[in-house]
């Protein structure tokens, strides 16, 4: 929270000046030290799905679509940990597979509704006035709809596909962040620091970027966190019903419905991509509980 | 407390009005030609015949007033919605209203039975968690609603069906109408808001047992289901109540979910369907009934908020 180098270089030295003040004074360096807190085990079970994920292809036994029709529905064995779906793909590789395509899917979507969600609302809490009665009374509509509902109609109006079902999910999940946002900006523009950027001139986006959103900063973390683990759940069922990936990717949701025909014969298929898809939001939930008790944003 | 009914009411208009905008703006920009579509698609989906001329293409865009500037269509569609009439399918050449009520009965009794699943399991556990707080239960409760949380709806559903229906064969797989057969899918619909609502009234239960009325009233000599029941649970439900009204999108886009991994009738099929076909005015009528009763449901959340807390009232 104390650092503010990084982010854009066009602002006059006046406010920075302004901005080490105000964090010195407003968030003093009491902050628990970050690392130990946050070693828990959904951490590592985190960071293992991530490894896993990143070098699918160094630790997938097998091709994400390598058929071999002689082994169609194997039972789990030591040749195939997870067993064999009916085209006798194997299926603890393409769970591997499958989790880099649901991560990706969803720190790009949630990224995507953050960047949205956070602009609407800081400028709605920020300006006030107009800007905040239609952004959000868009908003107000938006919210109306439940957001899978909402990402399912977007992705009506695009066409299935991985890339539609980023941008659904993403635009879908965005009122939530211009909500939380909102009310954060509407506190901090009364704070005596960006009182006085406005006194010393600064232009209304640099005090923005400058001093608002780095205070908004810890909040918007934590929110994203948990919103990943929700929007991986959205993908994966949208891909259930048949209108995110489609086959022959490996994808969770979609490898789920896979194995639905086969469920009588063969658990396995339909088990394995679900405990994964649980596994993993089960983590991230964790992880982001974890982290809103260290970061303790208000 | 009659103007803060009016102006609750009041409210739905205009979100209902910017709903039906949305959906309609939506569904109207698309990289499709709907006509494109309708030839392509009508009659089993077969490949566009040689009668498509130009001139039928024209003449089918001019009866559906698709020639027409978008406003003046959306203001149609709007006066139509209003008197009930939501258009045909593409496909099937059906009202697409009667086609909705057709189905919706399916999914209102599916998602009632999901939602009494959420608040009877929610509540008993989470009372029972909340009064013995630190017990085995209560620390049990946490993990499993976190657990209940991050479950996808449409896999617990299949493990649901597997274990009861298919190994220890106690319930139907598929099938409608008995009561036996509902019994898997409101389990899978009501279990995440199960998980939410128990965790609220527990933390909710905890921090009113500490209040000082609480103290005074046990000092009276109240019993503990008296105590609970009179002094602690109208004080905790308020919250609880506007979570279950939050938790109604998801049981309402959970319906689309459980119908399909359960092969039941509902208009979450409906509209599944109905994208996977590229049949529009379905797909407008399907959002627009969801959304419209995701929108009255927490209208009357809103209104039994304000009757069992007389504090709102006052607002």
């Amino acid at each position: 929270m104390t650092e503010h180098t990084g982010s854009d270089a066009t602002f006059g030295p006046l406010s920075k000046v302004v901005v080490e003040d105000a964090t010195d004074a407003g968030v003093a360096g009491d902050r628990p030290a970050l690392l130990p807190a946050l070693l828990t085990p959904s951490a590592l079970g985190l960071l293992v799905i991530v490894t896993l994920a990143v070098f699918a292809d160094f630790f997938a036994p097998y091709g994400m679509a390598e058929i071999n029709p002689a082994d169609s529905l194997a039972p789990p064995s030591r040749d195939h940990l997870m067993g064999t779906d009916l085209f006798g793909r194997d299926v603890f590789s393409r769970v591997i597979y499958g989790g880099r395509l649901s991560l990706i899917i969803g720190f790009t979507a949630a990224s995507i509704a953050a960047v949205l969600g956070v602009l609407m609302g800081v400028s709605a809490g920020y300006f006030r006035g107009v800007t905040d009665g239609v952004t959000m009374r868009i908003m107000d509509i938006l919210l109306a709809f439940p957001s899978t509902l909402m990402a399912i109609v977007i992705v009506a109006v695009l066409g299935p596909s991985t890339i539609n079902m980023i941008l659904a999910v993403g635009i879908a999940s965005s009122p939530g962040y211009a909500r939380l946002v909102r009310s954060l900006a509407l506190s901090l523009r009364h704070q005596e620091y960006v009182v006085a950027a406005q006194l010393t001139g600064c232009r209304p986006w640099t005090i923005i970027f400058r001093h608002v959103l780095p205070n908004l900063r810890n909040s918007v973390i934590v929110y994203a966190t948990l919103d990943i683990a929700t929007v991986i759940l959205i993908a994966a069922g949208l891909g259930f019903l048949g209108l995110g990936t489609r086959p022959p990717a490996a994808e969770w949701g979609l490898m789920v419905a896979d194995g639905r025909e086969t469920l009588e014969i063969a658990w396995w298929v339909t088990f394995f991509p679900g405990l994964a898809i649980l596994l993993t939001t089960f983590c991230i939930y964790s992880f982001g509980e974890q982290l809103a008790t260290v970061l303790d944003p208000k | 407390m009659g103007r803060y009914i009016v102006a609750r009411i009041a409210a739905v208009v205009p979100v209902t009005f910017g709903m039906v905008l949305v959906v309609f703006v939506l569904l109207n920009v698309l990289p499709v030609d709907p006509i494109q579509v309708m030839i392509t698609q009508t009659g089993s989906g077969q490949a566009p015949s040689a009668a498509a001329t130009e001139e039928t293409i024209a003449n089918i865009r001019e009866e559906l007033g698709l020639d027409r500037p978008l406003y003046i269509q959306f203001a149609s569609y709007l006066g139509n919605a209003l008197t009930g009439d939501l258009g045909r399918s593409f496909r099937s050449n059906q009202s697409v209203t009667e086609m909705l009520l057709e189905q919706y009965p399916h999914t209102i009794r599916l998602a009632f039975a999901g939602l009494s699943v959420t608040i009877v399991l929610g509540l008993t556990f989470g009372i029972l968690a909340g009064l013995l707080p630190g017990s085995l239960l209560d620390r049990g409760l946490v993990m499993v609603a976190t657990l209940g949380i991050a479950t996808p709806t449409f896999w617990s559903g299949l493990m649901l069906i597997f274990v009861f229906a298919i190994v220890f064969p106690i319930f139907p797989v598929l099938g409608v109408g008995s009561v036996k057969a509902m019994i898997l899918p409101a389990l899978t619909l009501g279990l995440p808001g199960t998980a939410i609502v128990a965790r609220l009234t527990r933390s909710n239960l905890v921090a009113v047992m500490q209040q000082d009325f609480m103290l005074t009233a046990r000092s009276k000599g109240l019993s503990g289901r008296l105590l609970v029941a009179r002094h602690a649970m109208p004080n905790v439900l308020g919250p609880v109540l506007t979570v279950i009204g939050l938790q109604f999108g998801n049981l309402i886009t959970g319906t689309v979910i459980v119908e399909t991994v359960f092969s039941r009738p509902g208009i979450g099929r409906l509209g599944v369907d109905a994208i996977l076909q590229s049949d529009y005015p379905l797909v407008q009528g399907f959002t627009l009934a969801l959304a419209t009763s995701y929108v009255f449901l927490n209208l009357a959340v809103d209104l039994i908020h304000m009757w069992v807390d007389p504090r709102v009232r006052q607002l």
